[in-house]
């Protein structure tokens, strides 16, 4: 769990490197970093689908359910 | 060296050695072919950018049309100046009006409809703009567009000249008009992406875009010194066009390289060997 948490702390950074003060704002209006369901795949796809589109937690969990995207893994 | 430093190293060092052989040298003939060579290359980095960019987008990604727009964009820069440079040196005969003005124009619908697809994707919160810096960026941007309009429309128009001609170099000046506008927009499409690689993209961007569009003034200002060729009017606009080029190409392989790199840090992450690029 903790080593998922920390995945998750660097994902969210990562994201935030790339996106900026959108991203962070997206990521903290709402939401708990331990409910977010993102993951390297997840990240790695979304990372391609500009995820900089997302506004709000709503428009980014809508995002990460078009890909189908909670836990899984990245093969 | 890592890809970053290495495009860094490639376009500031295309850069300088144009700026000896603009500044430093004096006209020759293998020193004008060099010229046109620069500016030629500068032209073919900024479109191999825009090729490495879209290989790492791949076709499917949101944003991959807006690159395919800006490097098809840049590709008829390419090829106008090409042509340009064989009516001009090889030729030796006047490129304007010529086939290159017609690649020249087509480029500035494809910038506009990239620039305004991208900050129409981006879903830009104008309502959040203070009023002050609405005024600002409207205020600039007028005043750039009586600048364009005057030099290159009012002053475009030669009662000397056929239609065809006239209509020509009227539609440059049209085409930077309505490049202004976008141009300008990507400050604020900067500014929603503040504190991200991203935000340093569109700008560097916006400082091509602006660059190319001073260039484009000082022709209308100074044809005829362009024209005569190893004058310091046309020295000044080339240099200026391929600094333009140059900050166009470092954008364009910036989206490729960021991304890259932050998709090679997310596959570390979870420790395992980079085997594909794109799903």
């Amino acid at each position: 769990m903790d080593h998922d948490k920390a995945i998750r702390k660097e994902v969210i950074e990562l994201l935030s490197h790339y996106f900026g003060d959108r991203i962070r704002t997206a990521f903290s209006d709402g939401y708990r970093e331990e409910t977010l369901p993102i993951y390297v795949h997840t990240a790695y796809l979304l990372l391609n689908e500009q995820i900089g589109t997302a506004k709000s937690h709503k428009e980014l969990d809508h995002i990460l359910q078009k890909h189908s995207m909670t836990s899984l893994d990245y093969e | 060296m890592n890809n970053q430093r290495l495009t860094i190293g490639v376009c500031a060092g295309l850069f300088i050695v144009s700026l000896g052989l603009y500044w430093l040298f004096p006209q020759n003939e293998m020193i004008e072919l060099l010229r046109y060579a620069s500016i030629l290359s500068s032209l073919l980095l900024a479109f191999s950018g825009g090729l490495y960019s879209i290989d790492k987008y791949g076709f499917n990604s949101t944003k991959s049309l807006t690159l395919i727009l800006l490097t098809i964009g840049i590709g008829c820069f390419l090829i106008g100046e090409t042509l340009w440079t064989y009516y001009e040196y090889l030729m030796n005969t006047d490129p304007f009006p010529s086939l290159a003005d017609v690649f020249y124009l087509a480029a500035y619908p494809l910038f506009f409809w990239a620039l305004f697809r991208e900050i129409n994707l981006t879903k830009v919160s104008w309502h959040t703009l203070s009023r002050s810096l609405k005024f600002l960026l409207i205020t600039i941007s007028a005043l750039f567009m009586v600048v364009v309009c005057y030099f290159g429309v009012y002053l475009a128009y030669s009662p000397y000249e056929t239609v065809l001609t006239n209509m020509i170099a009227i539609s440059y000046g049209m085409g930077d008009v309505a490049l202004i506008v976008a141009t300008i927009a990507l400050l604020v499409l900067a500014w929603e992406f503040r504190g991200g690689a991203l935000a340093r993209i569109w700008m560097m961007f916006f400082f091509s875009f602006m660059l190319n569009l001073l260039a484009d003034v000082l022709f209308a200002i100074f044809t005829d010194a362009y024209n005569a060729q190893g004058t310091f009017q046309r020295n000044l606009i080339d240099t200026v066009w391929i600094l333009s080029y140059v900050l166009f190409a470092h954008a364009m392989f910036s989206f490729g390289l960021s991304i890259e790199a932050a998709q090679q840090q997310l596959l570390k992450l979870k420790g395992k060997p980079h085997k594909s690029r794109k799903k």
